[in-house]
């Protein structure tokens, strides 16, 4: 029998979602094309949604699509407002299947029936139908892996697109891998797969990334492919065969740049921090943070953006000295608040290296003291109301110049030592003086700062 | 445009402007069986409670920028409201990217009658002149959700 849905190889079995859909279609077929369903049991509504989802798909251009007249008693419309009537758990179900298709079968759905997947879920969206936002990211990566693949010369002769890919792929694998939802598992893979490649293959573009590579990376090496991507980063450089890298040394000070903290923030997550930044002033934050918070901080996976905000504010936004000077919200009082939103030790881990990272590798050649600014006044003016931050912060500044990388300590330390000499040479902080003499400070973490 | 600090009790249906919305509170129906609820609003002059009736109180949210045209600002119960009216429009026309102040609260400040104007009223400050005539208090108390 053709399969209607998805592409079959002349050896292949059909696929069990496609026979469990089918079949359904031709149990409630002569149900279908009544305009009306009379009452259905229960036990009936589970096998009804599978024929409906089913009909939907394979039904012909004419009868679907934005601007079709609902006239015809079997058009995709019509169809969707039977599945409303026997709806009862928010298309939990009905998004549910779709999940399942276009998670397993995704690369070998035919043309018409992808089509029919865009319209669905634009409707299932108008309908806030359960787990729909599920179905929305789904699809974008399955669609992006697609492209990517399937023109992988046009993408690798594409470097900026290449790092770009990289560095989304390999900031989103750990939030794939905390999602609950294990059926995205064969599509994680192949991402993984990808990026794997891409960094062993095109090695001399990705160090293009710099410093935040390294970052991503530790992130994902509980992954086996990256995992050995670690391993020979450290042990066996020349395994990446670019004759110039030597040493993993050499990546920490190739600063990130911009465009690539900024491809973490919708366009309008970018427009609210930028107004926070230029237009709020110091005090009047508390419900524009609460909106923020609301709108893209308020569910768990979403926890990891703060991140990806401190990056940015530290690193692409920086203030003109006009704003600088005002009272306008600065900067440190926005990161302040952003550290406060993660729940996680995981994330808040990853919070206060993102927004240390710079002070690490800080070379006052080609690094700017903007980026690593935010990060002295935050524990400056935690003093005295919130000195458990400044606190927090100090102990993870000198655990990170011990521990993040052993081997080469050295480096660290002269990277946090140029950076506390030019944030006082330059005038950002006068001395260290209030850090080191706060009594509220712990003593082992002064003692430490007057030998920086 | 009227700044929200311009606003006067009036009876007329003629107020045009722009606002961001801070807080919406509980809903309740009208003697009339009608859903009404109030929000705090504001620009960056002053505050204000805005009154929205019917399908108005779900169409907004917190965070949203809405314009009103041929809007009335008027004493409604005991709560001096502002409210599309019959003859006035609610419009979203954006989110977040305003600038507001919380004080003064045009709603809850106490008003005396203008002595150039015995139909008009202004608000109550250190410096106008002394009450010769009626004054306007706004709600009672500043939360609106008690009538």
């Amino acid at each position: 029998m053709t399969s209607k849905l998805l592409h079959r190889g002349s050896h292949e079995a059909q696929d069990e979602l496609e026979i469990i859909l089918s079949q359904a279609y031709s149990t409630f077929q002569a149900q279908l094309s009544a305009s009306y369903l009379s009452t259905v049991p229960p036990a009936q509504r589970g096998p009804l949604t599978q024929a409906l989802l089913y009909a939907i798909l394979i039904q012909p251009q004419g009868g679907g699509g934005a601007g079709a007249s609902s006239a015809t008693s079997s058009s995709a419309t019509s169809l969707i407002n039977q599945l409303t009537t026997i709806t009862t758990d928010g298309y939990a179900a009905f998004v549910g299947l779709l999940l399942r298709l276009v998670n397993d079968s995704y690369a070998k759905l035919l043309e018409h029936p992808r089509g029919q997947i865009i319209w669905l879920l634009k409707q299932l969206i108008e309908f806030y139908a359960t787990d729909v936002d599920n179905l929305c990211l789904l699809l974008l990566r399955q669609i992006m892996l697609e492209v990517l693949t399937t023109k992988i010369s046009w993408v690798t002769s594409n470097h900026g697109l290449l790092t770009s890919a990289v560095y989304t792929y390999l900031r989103l694998l750990p939030d794939h891998s905390m999602a609950k939802n294990s059926s995205v598992n064969e599509l994680r893979q192949a991402e993984i797969k990808f990026c794997a490649s891409m960094i062993r293959e095109h090695f001399q573009e990705c160090l293009g990334i710099g410093r935040d590579l390294i970052r991503l990376l530790q992130d994902v090496s509980s992954i086996a492919e990256f995992d050995a991507i670690w391993r020979d980063l450290l042990a066996n450089p020349a395994s990446f065969r670019v004759p110039s890298f030597t040493d993993i040394g050499q990546l920490y000070v190739v600063k990130t740049h911009t465009r690539y903290f900024q491809s973490r923030l919708t366009p309008e997550m970018e427009a609210q921090i930028k107004f926070m930044l230029t237009h709020v002033r110091m005090g009047s934050q508390r419900r524009y943070q609460g909106w923020f918070t609301q709108r893209f901080l308020s569910t768990p996976e979403s926890e990891t953006l703060v991140c990806d905000l401190i990056r940015y504010v530290c690193c692409v936004h920086h203030p003109s000295n006009q704003i600088l000077q005002s009272d306008i919200l600065p900067r440190w009082a926005l990161i302040g608040w952003l550290l406060k939103c993660c729940k996680s030790n995981h994330v808040e881990a990853n919070a206060k290296l993102a927004l240390l990272y710079d002070w690490l590798f800080f070379v006052p050649k080609t690094d700017n003291i903007m980026n690593i600014e935010p990060g002295i006044l935050v524990m400056f003016q935690s003093i005295p109301k919130y000195v458990d931050m400044t606190n927090s912060l100090l102990e993870f500044l000198f655990l990170l110049m011990e521990h993040y990388d052993p081997p080469r300590k050295e480096l660290l330390h002269r990277g946090v030592a140029a950076s506390v000499e030019i944030l006082v040479g330059k005038g950002v902080v006068r001395n260290l003086e209030p850090l080191a003499t706060a009594p509220a400070i712990a003593l082992p973490l002064r003692e430490k700062l007057s030998q920086l | 445009m009227l700044k929200v600090r311009d606003l006067r009790p009036s009876v007329g249906n003629n107020i045009n402007t722009t606002f961001i919305i801070l807080e919406k509170y509980n809903a309740s129906r009208s003697d009339g069986g009608i859903l009404m609820c109030i929000a705090l609003v504001a620009d960056s002059t002053a505050s204000v409670h805005l009154q929205m009736w019917g399908a108005e109180c779900d169409a907004f949210q917190p965070s949203d920028i809405v314009r009103l045209t041929n809007g009335i600002f008027s004493f409604h119960k005991a709560n001096l409201v502002l409210r599309a009216g019959k003859k006035g429009l609610l419009e979203k026309i954006g989110e977040f990217s305003m600038v507001f102040v919380e004080i003064p609260n045009m709603s809850t400040m106490q008003w005396v009658q203008d002595p150039a104007n015995p139909k008009g009223w202004i608000p109550l400050t250190h410096s106008s002149p002394a009450p010769t005539g009626p004054m306007l208090a706004g709600a009672a108390s500043s939360n609106p959700g008690r009538h």
